[in-house]
């Protein structure tokens, strides 16, 4: 039972990093239809934005306290946000009306020149970084398990960024333009939306829940390369198509969801085991629910 | 049949014409002018990850190669002043990129190599080299399978697995007293065969149970606190740093008591870093010996650390993988691959890792495991040689 417990809790940490990733693949395809494969290393930007950060306040006054990491994950995710609308700008924007082949071949092109370009930036380098603070093991007991502050804290904060994100989406004018834009791309515009604006947005917000996992990783796992935003995009990928693409609390669900199957693939059948397990139910829900848990309906995209 | 074989005779015969022809027009100008003498440099090719999460490893022993044909070259090279030259390709420690890697070497011409830090990536890599007779001497890699296949020209600097599994259940089950012992690989070549082979020598000694986890992930929580159901009194973790770090760190944070092992996959002082000072003090280490370990190396450390600072695991072995080739080379007395890989199987060398010398199949001769811990936050031997 106390196992049950521990695992469940073990789920929720996975679960949350794979959530916030799947919440930018849903935003993207949601806009523009685009998987974009490059979404996994913006993942990884972010945690290296944040590594290079607290490096940088742990010489100054600014410190690696309580302050100094939460301004370093909210630079992180500023900074990572602005990454993924430069990347929107400069290599999807000028191929927006070209064939949908085209703009996945670059978004693959673009995941390949992000991992590179860090291994080959001097201060990221191509081996791992340790990240300078890490977080405490204190937590409290409950039921015979030593539920820590750290994972809960990330679990939280993760499902916090979910809920603001959905809220902005659903309540600000901004987020209505965004989803007409979504509806609507041709009839948006010509109700004076800005929909080149909108789908910067739409990368902005998603590389921003994307720098926050990763900053988060970071600081939890306490090591970061420049390879570890494959696994983790492909994983999120599949958590969106799990929930339902394009779909936002859907990415919530599927993230956790995959998180759950992972941990009980593991404790069941064995870690050998634990993709072929959670794949097998992702094509079990494809098959009875082909558009993911919560898929879209026509009429709604985001 | 018959038909057959006046074909094949015909072909024969047929090519015995063009030799011939091929002879007589070869040997009319070499009458005349002499051979100039061959001044180019020859070429040592060397592949092994220097991309990845085994980036830092690959950068040690290129290091170590380039210093050592340093020192030749002001020595005056070989083979009447030629100088040697390195051409390093990255076989990511992946095995597609292993074959194009040592392909690309042997289209580079070189007259041998020194290749091969992954096992798994290593292992589909050795019959291009085999093909193109290209000696190759291993600097890290060193799973059994990888000179199960008796290829003439592939020879480790590392004892084996079989050695490692040896040391490791004799020191889990002895000075540690370990009854359960836990095993954790990655699946890959190289963990899997260290598991196994350990697996196999603790039979009747301990109680094992195998788990597999996933290279590259971050969380592993889930089949630690699945281990930690059956208390075992060790885990032997047989894949490397990166993922070994990780799994001491979240192994302490759930509490786990456990003695904690791991194999020279994982001998890197990153693990200690990874895993957190605190976490990894007390944790074993079994390994080949690196350059600090061998008394020849003493005088050779200073002047690693005044060039690339402090040498790698692999740092040592690779330095002496160079100099072999370079005497083999000159045994040899040609640049012909087959001679010279022929010269370095048959080599006998002093160097920094001791003498080497490889049996039939391309093994190290007397080759040693050697037990560390981590002590105040760097290795120490435990268990010498």
């Amino acid at each position: 039972m106390s196992n049950i417990l521990a695992q469940l809790l073990n789920a929720l940490v996975i679960g949350s990093f794979y959530a916030l990733v799947a919440l930018g693949y849903s935003i993207v395809y949601g806009i523009i239809r685009l998987i974009n494969f490059a979404h996994g290393d913006f993942y990884m930007i972010g945690s290296f934005i944040g590594y290079s950060l607290l490096m940088l306040f742990g010489k100054t006054f600014i410190g690696n306290g309580v302050f100094g990491i939460g301004l370093a994950m909210l630079l992180a995710m500023a900074l990572t946000g602005g990454v993924g609308a430069a990347v929107e700008r400069l290599a999807y924007r000028p191929l927006r009306g070209s064939p949908k082949i085209i703009l996945l071949i670059t978004a693959l092109g673009m995941s390949l020149f992000l991992e590179n370009a860090t291994m080959v930036f001097k201060p990221w380098g191509a081996s791992f970084r340790t990240y300078p603070v890490g977080l405490s093991r204190a937590g409290f007991d409950l039921a015979g398990v030593h539920v820590g502050y750290a994972p809960l804290s990330i679990f939280f904060l993760a499902l916090g960024l979910m809920i603001g994100l959905n809220a902005f989406i659903e309540k600000s004018t901004v987020g209505k333009a965004m989803r007409a834009t979504a509806f609507d791309r041709e009839a948006a515009q010509l109700m004076g939306i800005g929909t080149d604006k909108m789908i910067s947005m739409g990368f902005f917000l998603g590389s921003i829940m994307a720098g926050a996992g990763g900053f988060l990783a970071g600081i939890y796992y306490g090591q970061v390369s420049f390879l570890m935003g494959f696994i983790v995009g492909l994983k999120a990928f599949t958590a969106s198509v799990m929930g339902g693409i394009g779909n936002l609390p859907g990415a919530m669900v599927g993230g956790m969801l995959l998180g759950l199957l992972e941990v009980f693939g593991t404790s069941t059948v064995g870690g050998q085991w634990k993709d072929v397990f959670a794949f097998g139910a992702l094509i079990l829900i494809l098959v009875f629910k082909p558009t993911g848990l919560l898929g879209e309906k026509i009429a709604r995209r985001m | 049949m018959k038909s057959k074989s006046l074909l094949r005779m015909m072909a024969a015969l047929m090519a015995l014409a063009l030799l011939v022809l091929a002879g007589c027009s070869a040997a009319k100008p070499a009458a005349d002018t002499k051979p100039a003498e061959d001044k180019s440099d020859v070429v040592v090719g060397a592949a092994f990850p220097i991309t990845g999460s085994s980036a830092k490893m690959g950068q040690d022993m290129k290091q170590a190669i380039q210093m050592a044909m340093d020192e030749i070259n002001a020595k005056g090279g070989v083979l009447n002043g030629r100088k040697l030259k390195l051409e390093v390709q990255d076989d990511g420690c992946d095995p597609t990129q292993a074959v194009a890697a040592a392909n690309k070497l042997v289209s580079l011409n070189v007259v041998a190599s020194v290749s091969g830090y992954c096992s798994g990536a290593f292992l589909p890599s050795e019959t291009v080299y085999n093909n193109a007779k290209v000696g190759v001497v291993v600097p890290a890699a060193n799973a059994s399978k990888l000179t199960d296949q008796k290829f003439d020209n592939i020879n480790l600097m590392n004892p084996t697995g079989a050695d490692q599994a040896k040391t490791a259940a004799a020191f889990l089950t002895g000075k540690l007293g370990a009854k359960k012992i836990a095993i954790i690989h990655d699946n890959s070549a190289y963990a899997k065969e260290l598991a196994d082979l350990t697996n196999a020598a603790l039979t009747g000694k301990a109680t094992v149970t195998m788990d597999v986890v996933t290279p590259g992930e971050k969380d592993f929580t889930t089949t630690l606190t699945k281990i930690k159901g059956t208390s075992p009194d060790a885990i032997f973790w047989t894949g490397y740093y990166a993922e070994g770090g990780l799994i001491i760190k979240q192994a302490k944070g759930l509490g786990m008591t456990a003695k904690i092992m791991y194999g020279d996959g994982s001998n890197d002082p990153s693990i200690i870093e990874i895993a957190g000072a605190a976490n990894a003090e007390g944790t074993f280490c079994t390994t080949t010996p690196a350059a600090g370990d061998f008394t020849a190396a003493k005088d050779w450390i200073p002047q690693y650390k005044a060039k690339y600072g402090e040498p790698g695991p692999y740092s040592a072995q690779a330095y002496d993988a160079t100099n072999i080739i370079a005497n083999a080379i000159k045994a040899a007395g040609s640049t012909d691959r087959a001679a010279v890989a022929k010269a370095i199987r048959g080599i006998s060398y002093n160097g920094l890792t001791g003498a080497v010398a490889f049996d039939d199949k391309g093994n190290r001769k007397n080759g040693v495991f050697l037990v560390l811990e981590v002590k105040g936050g760097k290795f120490v031997v435990n268990q010498g040689m």
